[in-house]
């Protein structure tokens, strides 16, 4: 196992610039995450990790040592691919002892490493059959399966469980996160799903168009986003985003657009366009009107168990409050909303980034 | 609505019944032909079923000069096809084996590396370009000063060239169609490039070579051109042979149609031989 | 909405086998005007079969299906007036957006001046109008779902039928399109028909949901129906994340008074016991309590007297972002799943007292899998 540095990547295709300045470290033992919509870099940074392409600038070092002018084959990296690529003429069995066969491990401590890691990951009993008979989930384990046994420095692993069912994906991330923590096994995994990387990181990457945004770990990302974007990455629903002018006064700031007011106690220094933010779950609705609320329109509601998302409409804007399926709310009632300053967030309006709370 | 399904599939079968019935035709014909005897070649009503059968036209054709019958006795001065045929069985696999071997080799550096950029594998579709006889004036010349007229090397070389431009195409296609994730997860396990070549791409795309090695056998047991030109008497393949024979014996139809069917069993034999892996090509499926 | 009794679509005993499997086996439903109907279900159950054989695009083996009590099992897709959207879409990449939309009716032979009608009045229904001129591969993935929904409004069918067309999205922008697909539905009130394999989706969309399991269905409902009263053990465990908590346990009466007995605790059950008493695979039930029912309890406060409390030890901390899914171990080693809101930090080892109540829970017979209510 070993630590992982990636110090300022940058790598153009055509005209596409896939990275630009991309740092970040991994340590040693640790589930890390590369989060980030599809197209952000995460495939591309993962490549060049494992020595598939080459970096136009920038230093991989992995356990300290510098991998940059070393060949794929010899830099002790392991990856699970998005579509798995397992060897479709070989058996589960061959599939996994391959990284072994190349370095010539004798056979019966190959057939040992095998069956090992094959209880580890559950597939023991389908090591005979041949991968077109494996189901999706399956299939997937044989590919850790086979990226794990030679205990790899890394392993990687680029959106390794899209295209499962969804209550198969989280019974993997958690078995997963369990293997990860039994092992030790550094881990890299990629992936555009905020729910998968926060269940399973130990830190998160967020990445967008070749660039680190945020780098932190999954309750301080959420609870302290940087930017906006981060913001609105993490939660489903995302944060709630509107962009007002906030306006200093003598007890507080004061936030307006045309539709509403809002007056906050925290100090800015001077008047600026800013971006509000409060998330779903902290939006409160109220059935009776009250001074300082504001009013809106139930326009969605979809229900979600013990609880409902419910969409609400101020003129053109649209707020989304994630609230108890107790409270009772009909299609066009009239409701009206408090924002609560223990959870507003204040981004500036132009680099996007947190201003409040520091 | 099982009426329809069933009118459906007789119309189909029917169909196939049919257009194989006119396509083999001929070829059932010429092998009753082969096994008639003289008297019987010309008869009229035809006949499908030779009355006395017999194999003198098939020995005749390696043994001219047969002491056993009739047809022995008109063509005893023609040439025994014996080596033709040996020579066909040597210069074709050979070249095949080699055209499909370097294609192989020369399209996987163009799937996987862009080997030769834009140009150089379009370069090699020149060979067929053009009419092949408009490649045999110079190459004559070429042959003449290296000393390579009417020899098994010769041919072997010739053939091996101008089937390229299929291998090298069908087998590209085939190296395309694997997806590049499989061979780079066998780099990261540690294979080098030439064993991801050989104990990766190659078991997968086995089907489509067995294709490409069948189309191009039978491109090269059939070609006349080019042996015709280069070879007299050493190199003699069996097209040749055959359009010999037909000058020599020209309306003696039995060994003709004797010899036919001798030319063909080779190619049939290698069709049967390598259909399991055109068929397994198919059902492997590359595994999503 | 769905307006209860308006039978649009009937399907009949329904079974469709591919080479000996039987991919859907006798399916017996009706789908009213108007409703969004989900069905909810693994790969592999016939959800998607049944939702090609509605369009047309597969034959059932045995069974009928009915349009407004017309039979449409024979028709081809093109006769049923049908919308039908793929998982990838499949648009014309090479056409313009008002191209594809003009597609479907230019090949139904509609009046240019029509085409040209109904595509605008489409286009700016959904928000099209700034990217009509636009070729269909140059659109980012939102906007090719709404083309791909804009595409069949324009035939103005009758069923819209939607095939998992939200899978590869991330989950904030899955929400939103969804939330956009609610706000279409309500404002052309066409009946949509829609497969998924994500309970939440189902449970957020569906007007009714038909929850389907290896070939049949396991049952058909509200949203609240199957996840408050689910049907089956099958359903009880699919719909929910993190799945339902479920526990062996054994019913004993002891001095006249009923109850269930597991290692950790032990409930009265009078109120339920004649239904109970029905099951014949007694005295072993299976007792299921949803991970966001349990809560955590502070052993300090007094509770009431109904109240079942657990002493466990937390085992493994998942963040879910808003929440926490926190799985304790209790004392006789069984593992429960709970979701608790992220107010404060839990450590791996932490000793915890959880509490339910007994009216939340759920009984289901170990052996047909049916639940007890």
């Amino acid at each position: 196992m070993a630590s992982v540095e990636v110090r300022q990547l940058y790598k153009r295709y055509g005209r596409i610039q896939a990275l630009q300045g991309l740092d970040f470290s991994v340590k040693d033992g640790e589930f890390f995450c590369l989060l980030g919509a599809p197209g952000a870099g995460k495939t591309t940074t993962f490549r060049i990790i494992a020595g598939l392409e080459k970096p136009d600038r920038g230093e991989i070092r992995i356990g300290g040592e510098l991998m940059n002018a070393i060949p794929p084959q010899q830099r002790d990296v392991a990856m699970v691919f998005e579509d798995v690529a397992l060897y479709p003429h070989m058996s589960g069995f061959d599939n996994i002892a391959h990284p072994l066969r190349l370095r010539r491990f004798p056979e019966a401590e190959i057939r040992q490493r095998v069956s090992e890691v094959a209880e580890l990951l559950r597939i023991s009993h389908l090591l005979h059959r041949l991968p077109h008979t494996y189901s999706g989930g399956e299939r997937r384990r044989v590919a850790i399966a086979r990226a794990m046994i030679r205990r790899p420095r890394v392993l990687l692993l680029d959106q390794a469980f899209t295209d499962l069912d969804a209550k198969i994906r989280q019974e993997m991330a958690a078995e997963l996160k369990r293997l990860q923590r039994e092992t030790g096994q550094t881990m890299i995994y990629a992936t555009h799903d905020f729910e998968e990387a926060v269940a399973m990181a130990d830190r998160i990457l967020v990445i967008r168009d070749g660039r680190g945004i945020q780098v932190d770990e999954p309750h301080a990302l959420y609870n302290r986003p940087a930017t906006t974007f981060v913001a609105s990455f993490l939660g489903s629903p995302g944060m709630n985003l509107l962009r007002c002018q906030a306006i200093p006064g003598p007890e507080g700031t004061c936030f307006s657009r045309s539709e509403f007011m809002l007056s906050f106690p925290l100090r800015l220094q001077e008047e600026r366009e800013v971006i509000l933010g409060i998330r779903p779950e902290h939006l409160q609705i109220h059935l009776n009107q009250f001074p300082g609320a504001l009013e809106a329109e139930v326009e969605i509601i979809q229900p979600l168990g013990l609880e409902r998302i419910v969409d609400l409409r101020i003129g053109p804007l649209v707020l989304k409050a994630i609230v108890s399926a107790d409270l009772p709310l009909r299609l066009g009632q009239k409701v009206w909303l408090s924002w609560p300053f223990e959870h507003l967030f204040v981004f500036d309006a132009e680099t996007e980034e947190r201003i409040y709370p520091e | 609505m099982s009426n329809r399904i069933w009118v459906s599939w007789l119309t189909r079968w029917g169909i196939v019944l049919i257009v194989s019935l006119i396509t083999l035709a001929p070829v059932i014909w010429v092998l009753s032909l082969s096994f008639k005897p003289p008297q019987e070649w010309l008869a009229y009503p035809p006949t499908l079923i030779p009355r006395q059968p017999t194999f003198e036209n098939y020995l005749v054709l390696f043994w001219p000069g047969n002491p056993v019958g009739v047809v022995s006795e008109m063509v005893r001065t023609a040439e025994p096809v014996t080596r033709a045929f040996l020579n066909s069985l040597l210069i074709v696999p050979i070249s095949t084996a080699l055209s499909i071997t370097i294609g192989f080799l020369a399209a996987y550096g163009i799937s996987r590396f862009g080997a030769g950029g834009n140009f150089l594998p379009f370069s090699v579709l020149t060979t067929r370009m053009f009419p092949p006889i408009a490649f045999a004036v110079p190459l004559l010349v070429y042959y003449r000063s290296l000393g390579l007229i009417d020899t098994h090397l010769g041919l072997i070389l010739m053939y091996t060239t101008f089937t390229l431009a299929f291998s090298l195409w069908m087998i590209k296609g085939f190296i395309d169609g694997v997806p590049r994730h499989i061979e780079e997860a066998a780099i990261l396990d540690g294979a080098s490039r030439w064993r991801v070549m050989f104990t990766i791409t190659l078991p997968l795309i086995r089907g489509g070579l067995a294709a490409a090695a069948l189309f191009v056998f039978i491109m090269n047991w059939t070609e006349f051109l080019f042996a015709l030109v280069f070879t007299s008497r050493f190199a003699v393949t069996l097209p040749v042979q055959v359009s010999r024979y037909a000058g020599a014996v020209g309306r003696y139809y039995g060994p003709q149609a004797a010899l036919g069917i001798v030319a063909s069993i080779p190619v049939l034999v290698a069709g049967y031989l390598i259909q399991r892996y055109l068929v397994r090509a198919f059902t492997f499926g590359l595994v999503k | 909405m769905a307006r209860e009794g308006q039978i649009l679509i009937r399907l009949e005993n329904i079974t469709k086998e591919f080479n000996g499997t039987i991919a859907v086996r006798d399916l017996n439903l009706e789908i009213w005007e108007g409703e969004f109907l989900c069905f909810l279900g693994p790969s592999g159950c016939g959800k998607t079969t049944t939702l090609r054989m509605i369009a047309g695009l597969e034959r059932p083996t045995r069974g009928e299906i009915y349009l407004r009590d017309q039979r449409i099992t024979d028709w081809p897709p093109q006769r049923r007036n049908i919308g039908f959207m793929f998982q990838n879409y499949a648009l014309f990449n090479h056409m313009s957006v008002y191209e594809n939309l003009a597609f479907g009716l230019w090949v139904r032979r509609v009046p240019r001046e029509e085409i040209e009608r109904r595509v605008r009045s489409v286009a700016q229904a959904l928000e099209l109008e700034p990217v009509l001129h636009l070729r269909a591969s140059r659109l980012d993935l939102s906007t090719m779902q709404r083309v791909a929904l804009a595409r069949i409004l324009v035939i103005e069918p009758q069923v819209l039928l939607l095939d998992e067309p939200l899978n590869n999205f991330r989950p904030g922008l899955r929400e939103l399109m969804r939330a956009e697909l609610k706000r279409w539905q309500y404002q052309f009130g066409r009946t949509m028909v829609y497969v998924t394999h994500d309970q939440e989706e189902a449970l957020t969309l569906g007007d009714r949901i038909v929850v389907m399991n290896a070939g049949h269905i396991e049952q058909v409902g509200t949203p609240d129906e199957v996840y408050q009263r689910p049907a089956t053990l099958f359903v009880a465990s699919f719909i929910g994340r993190p799945s339902m908590n479920l526990l062996p346990v054994e019913y004993r009466i002891s001095e006249g008074r009923a109850f269930l007995v597991s290692p950790d605790f032990e409930i009265p059950v009078d109120e339920r016991r004649e239904i109970i008493e029905k099951s014949r695979s007694l005295p072993n039930l299976i007792l299921g309590v949803r991970p966001e029912q349990l809560r955590i309890h502070d052993p300090q406060e007094s509770s009431p007297p109904d109240l079942i409390r657990i002493p466990a030890q937390v085992d493994l901390v998942r963040p879910q972002g808003r929440k926490l899914i926190l799985d304790v171990k209790t004392r006789s080693g069984a593992l429960l799943q709970m979701v608790v809101p992220s107010i404060r930090r839990f450590v791996a080892g932490e000793q915890l007292e959880i509490a339910f109540y007994p009216h939340q829970i759920l009984l289901f017979d170990p052996q047909t899998g049916k639940g007890l209510c």
